[in-house]
């Protein structure tokens, strides 16, 4: 045990030793593409690699850039590097999304692509709001024109970042070089879910940088990415002419050997047999997920059983299959039944983008502006804010301008009315605080046309804790001021790993991990079109996400087309 | 090449309203007094010096131009009680409508007086040449400068590098504003990525950054009386900065100091009086009784940073003095010796000189330039010394001009008039740099004409002629160059009239048919031509006869024999004038026989064409005759 000094307290750390590739890879100055399953020690690889770089490097204003394509890896890393690297050496590493570097690098050389020297970022509620006020399609070849124009005007997308970014950089070999001097290190983590556009961002990056790109074919789990990565495996080894080396399974993760083992079995489709007492628990639940109390029941018991181990600081992950799942989920283990065998509640946090609250937020903040004025525009605004919400909530929710005139038409008919929304209304009229509105607001839309199942969604995330207002000294409506002041969400790391259990569905599993893992299959919940190696790496996933305990939870009748063949 | 500065921008900063520089690799500013040169050094320092942060009290009132810290609209009633409102107004147009402006219109204007209508101190520096650690410091604001065209490029088209072709650079900008909510001065200083942008969207510039800048100046009064001493704030500490040396056992000199009062405090005498003060005091006070107690002295805690600024540098040799009360020119070179010191152990460094020259021997000015030189990446340096002068390039030597509007301009002699005269560093080195520092310059042919106008000079000090008060024209600030050849006179010409002095060239009678004729009527500058074909001649010609013959018989310091008195008195006029010709042209090199006439003679018996001649230059140079040619008669 290596002990280590940090803001005066002793604390203590296990001590990272290396197997042979880890070894070579360490010593290595050149660039690596490195096959690494989970648990694997990938990640406290790379943080070592990290350590040892910049501890040769010349000067401060040298540093290691961890990249990224997802936030919540992103702050993975950063936490694992607070609890094994000190203060100063994590000062030299940057840990950054491709998102976010790209907009570090336009912020200072975002002039010579055609953006002017000071920019905003809009994150996608801002986005949404524009192209709902503007009336324009996602879909369309305008929507690129509409990105372009205002990223001209210095209200960037995030999808113009790594585009703009990559031309700059494409365009001026003084500037490759000078990032290349400062990130003598780069290391990509989850390579094989880089996309064609990160690709090409990180070539121009990392063209005089020696790069580490860890990857791991089996967790694509992304619709049609395989072909890709693996072209994309070759044109590394073009790039910086290596040969790709694999990490062998040394189990760093897994307390429990036998969730590999699982996961292996689920990944090929073979037979597996369930030993005791493992880590792996297989539990046929004898119903479908269909039947709620059951399921609550089942799972709080889970919970129960867990937390009277007394492992109260343990991470516990209830995953399912869809978003819908999962957060009917929440709902149900929050409320539980008044006959119910486990009769307290279970709060588990379900992650959503941040930028869906503020919608919450600013549809209230618009629906206040417009029963306080009474005119044309605050109605305009309080559609387009109500139809944002709904589409951040609801991918599929309509956003058209003919939704958009019926929804004005709606709010101006009600107004001053005794309906739902005209009682809402008047109640909000010099509200102070918007957050015990919500119940209200879902109350009211989930009964109007398309906001259905949007506000089921947002109810599933209970109480919501709402940004607090702004201070109100200006004649601006409330709205403008909310949507004025708000800061981009989703471009840096966010919290993705508070909570102690949380609910997640399949894909939102990537990149995390937790102590308990409890896995609900229901092949009625799965797409029919998803292929079926596809589903098999995406279990896979889900499966070695967990650190000490897996439990499994199934319907035997009905064990569909992964777990069918395993049990 | 190294970091240096390429651009200077100044506004309403002191004597200046704007400026514009573009300095080269060592840089001598030139010029009369309150023309802006210290102004132009303390600018590069207000924006570069790592001693310099954001804090009130960096400038006051008196650094704007023209005391200008208010918004022109609200300053229009002090003008208009103002002795002379127009001065002021002069230069803006603008401003002079707004004073039209009827009452109701100002009032408007000054309710809507916003930040941007205050005057702003501007300093903008452009610094090119980083090498790769620099651009490595200053990754997040590099600009491209392009310095054929001397821009910085602020925006490209897409698919074209703006690096391509240009210099990686950083534009560094110190602003001072008056913050009318908080009564003070304020001021920042920061990169600009971009111009137009404002300070607060840019990012500031760190004593880290500063340092590693490497600006430092030299100043004379700096060394007049302060010690040198530990103290953060000063130089020496910058010194220690610069070699990452900390004093080692400083913690333990501490320590040892606790116990320095002992001798003091233990005696016999002292104690009894403390003790006799406790018992006093414990008629009033209780002290603890389970714990004996006593009384006593120690250092302090506030001996840490006490001790940082008491510890004066000495220097020990037969005496122990202070170095700052040792002589000035003692205290001077051991500042600068600093400043050697920092660059020589760092490799680099943009020095500032302003008068280096002061209290120094000629031999250790011309030592102290020629290290600063060879040390620095660049220098700024005002002097008024020709032996500082003489050491520098003269490609980097250039006068500070200033219009009455508070215009400052600045640029070195070019290039090609410097080539043209070969003289320049040769012989003539010392006498042309003396000539630099001066107002103008008068050029003739040889030795002796230049002793010769001179002499005529100082014979017609304080006397008048022509109906105007003469002066010698070496209080005038007017040199005498001697150029060898008629040629030799023009090159000259152009080159001091290319420096900003005042010019006038000294022919002798020429033919037309002389090319050099030609080039002197279309020279910028007054040509003069003697009506005899040389100076010799014109002696001969024009000197009293009795002078003539003294010079004849009794003349010191010639070379050639002299003749008998009785011989010479015997002689007719013609011959006398005759033989003084030959005389005068066998001794052209004797300074000390030329002197010796001139000492014979006074304002009566000075010929008046040289007269006329000195006449004329002191007019030229105080700007009352125009540029053209003239030709002085008998």
């Amino acid at each position: 045990m290596a002990c280590v000094l940090w803001r005066g307290k002793a604390f203590t750390m296990s001590r990272f030793v290396p197997t042979k590739e880890q070894k070579a890879l360490l010593d290595a100055d050149v660039s690596a593409l490195v096959i690494a399953g989970p648990g694997t020690g990938k990640t406290r690889t790379a943080i070592e690699k990290a350590r040892l770089t910049v501890h040769t490097l010349p000067s401060e204003s040298h540093k290691v850039l961890f990249l990224s394509f997802s936030n919540a890896a992103v702050f993975r890393l950063a936490e694992s590097a607070k609890a094994e690297l000190t203060r100063t050496e994590r000062k030299r590493i940057s840990f950054r999304t491709y998102h976010a570097f790209a907009a570090e690098i336009l912020r200072s050389y975002g002039r010579f692509v055609g953006i002017p020297p000071i920019f905003r970022i809009m994150d996608t509620l801002e986005e949404k709001l524009l192209l709902i006020e503007e009336g324009v399609s996602p879909s369309r070849e305008s929507y690129q024109e509409f990105l372009y124009k205002n990223a001209r005007e210095g209200l960037l997308a995030f999808a113009t970042l790594i585009p703009l970014a990559t031309r700059l950089l494409t365009s001026s070999e003084r500037l490759r070089r000078i990032v290349g001097r400062n990130y003598p290190l780069i290391i990509v983590d989850e390579f094989q879910d880089t996309s064609e556009e990160q690709w090409q961002f990180l070539r121009v990056v990392g063209q005089y940088s020696q790069v580490v790109a860890f990857g791991d074919p089996n967790q694509i789990i992304y619709a049609g990415m395989h072909e890709a990565t693996e072209k994309r495996m070759d044109e590394f080894r073009d790039w910086k002419g290596v040969v790709p080396v694999a990490f062998s399974e040394r189990h760093f993760r897994f307390g429990s050997p036998e969730i590999l083992v699982f996961a292996k079995a689920l990944l090929k489709g073979k037979k597996y047999h369930s030993k005791d007492d493992s880590g792996v628990y297989l539990y046929d639940l004898e119903f479908r997920t269909k039947d709620r109390h059951r399921l609550r029941t089942a799972l709080a018991a889970i919970w129960k059983s867990i937390r009277n181990d007394g492992n109260s600081n343990e991470t516990i992950g209830y995953f399912a299959f869809s978003n819908a799942l999962a957060e009917e989920i929440a709902v149900t283990l929050r409320n539980p039944p008044s006959n119910a065998k486990v009769s307290f509640p279970v709060y588990a946090r379900l992650t959503r983008d941040e930028a869906a609250y503020d919608a919450v937020l600013l549809a209230l903040a618009a629906l206040k502006d417009f029963a306080e004025r009474h005119d044309t525009n605050s109605c305009r605004r309080c559609a387009v804010a109500l139809i944002a919400m709904n589409s951040a909530w609801n991918k599929r929710a309509d956003t058209s301008a003919k939704r958009l005139d019926k929804l004005e038409g709606f709010l101006k008919k009600s107004l001053g009315t005794n309906n739902k929304l005209g009682q809402l209304m008047t109640e909000l009229t010099g509200a102070y605080s918007l957050d015990h509105f919500v119940p209200n607001l879902i109350e009211v839309f989930i009964g109007v046309d398309g906001f259905k199942s949007s506000c089921k969604r947002i109810s599933a995330h209970g109480k919501l804790h709402l940004p607090t207002l702004p201070q109100v000294n200006s004649e601006l409506p409330l709205f403008d001021q909310i949507r004025s002041n708000r800061v981009p969400k989703g471009l840096e790391g966010y919290d993705a790993g508070k909570g102690h259990t949380q609910v997640l569905n399949y894909h939102r599993t990537k990149g995390r991990e937790f102590d308990h893992v409890v896995m609900l299959v229901d092949p009625r919940a799965e797409s029919k079109k998803i292929k079926l190696d596809e589903l098999r790496r995406l279990y896979y996933v889900c499966a070695t996400r967990a650190k000490s305990t897996l439990v499994v939870l199934y319907y035997g009748k009905e064990k569909g087309r992964v777990l069918g063949p395993v049990i | 090449m190294a970091m240096r500065i390429v651009r200077i921008k100044i506004q309403n900063f002191r004597c200046i309203r704007e400026a514009e520089i573009f300095p080269s690799t060592h840089n001598v500013l030139l010029g009369p007094n309150n023309v802006g040169k210290t102004a132009v050094l303390e600018a590069i320092n207000l924006a570069l010096n790592p001693e310099i942060f954001a804090r009130p009290g960096v400038i006051d009132e008196n650094d704007f131009f023209n005391r200008l810290y208010l918004p022109s609209v609200v300053n229009e009633d002090e003008s208009a009680n103002n002795a002379d409102p127009a001065d002021a107004n002069s230069d803006n147009p603008e401003q002079s409508e707004a004073s039209q402006a009827t009452a109701d219109e100002e009032e408007a204007n000054k309710k809507n007086v916003t930040s941007e209508d205050f005057p702003i101190i501007r300093i903008e520096l452009v610094l090119a040449g980083l090498s790769s650690e620099d651009e490595d410091i200053f990754r997040e604001n590099l600009v491209p400068w392009k310095s054929d065209e001397r821009i910085v490029i602020e925006s490209a088209e897409e698919g074209i590098d703006p690096f391509d072709g240009a210099e990686t650079a950083i534009r560094v900008v110190f602003e001072g504003w008056y913050d009318p909510e908080e009564d003070t001065f304020d001021c920042k200083t920061f990169f600009l990525r971009a111009e137009g942008m404002h300070r607060d969207e840019c990012q500031a510039l760190t004593k880290t950054h500063k340092r590693h800048i490497g600006f430092l100046i030299y100043r004379d009064f700096r060394a007049l009386t302060r010690p040198i001493t530990l103290n953060p704030s000063q130089l020496f500490s910058r010194l220690m900065y610069s070699q990452e040396v900390k004093p080692k056992h400083f913690e333990r000199a501490l320590s040892t100091l606790k116990d320095a009062l002992h001798p003091m405090t233990h005696d016999a005498d002292f104690m009894s009086l403390l003790n006799s003060y406790k018992a006093e005091l414990e008629r009033f006070l209780v002290l603890s009784e389970s714990q004996p107690s006593s009384l006593c002295f120690q250092v302090t805690d506030g001996t840490r940073d006490n001790i940082k600024s008491v510890a004066q540098m000495y220097l020990r040799d037969s005496a122990e003095l202070p170095i700052q009360k040792s002589g000035a020119g003692t205290r001077s070179l051991a500042i600068l010796a600093i400043l050697t010191l920092i660059m020589r152990r760092r490799g680099r460094g943009i020095l500032a000189l302003e008068e280096p020259e002061t209290f120094l021997f000629p031999h250790a000015q011309r030592r102290v330039i020629d290290e600063c030189l060879a040390l620095a990446d660049q220098t700024f340096i005002t002097t008024h010394s020709p032996y500082v002068l003489e050491r520098i390039p003269v490609e980097g030597v250039g006068r500070i001009e200033r219009d009455e509007s508070g215009i400052v301009k600045w640029s070195p002699i070019s290039t090609d008039t410097v080539k043209a005269i070969n003289l320049y560093s040769k012989r003539l080195k010392q006498s042309c740099c003396e000539a630099l520092l001066g107002r103008g310059v008068v050029i003739v042919e040889g030795d002796s004409d230049k002793w010769w106008l001179l002499g005529a000079s100082r014979i017609l000090n304080g006397k008048e002629w022509n109906g105007r008060q003469q002066e010698a024209l070496e209080l005038l600030g007017v040199s005498v160059v001697s150029a060898d050849t008629n040629g030799g006179i023009l090159r000259l010409g152009n080159f001091f009239n290319a420096a900003g002095l005042r010019v006038i060239g000294l022919f002798d009678n020429l033919s037309e048919d002389n090319p050099i004729w030609g080039s002197a009527l279309n020279a910028p500058y007054p040509c003069v031509f003697l009506k005899e074909t040389g100076l010799e001649q014109l002696l001969s010609n024009r000197l009293p006869i009795c002078i003539l013959r003294e010079m004849l018989s009794s003349a010191q310091y010639a070379k050639t024999q002299l003749i008998e008195k009785t011989v010479v008195e015997s002689m007719d006029e013609a011959d006398v004038r005759k033989h003084a010709f030959e005389m005068l042209r066998a001794n052209k090199g004797s300074a000390a026989m030329h002197e010796w006439v001139i000492s014979l003679l006074d304002e009566n018996t000075l010929p008046n064409v040289l007269k006329d001649l000195v006449d004329l230059v002191s007019q030229h140079m105080a700007g009352r005759v125009r540029i053209g040619m003239c030709s002085l008669a008998g």
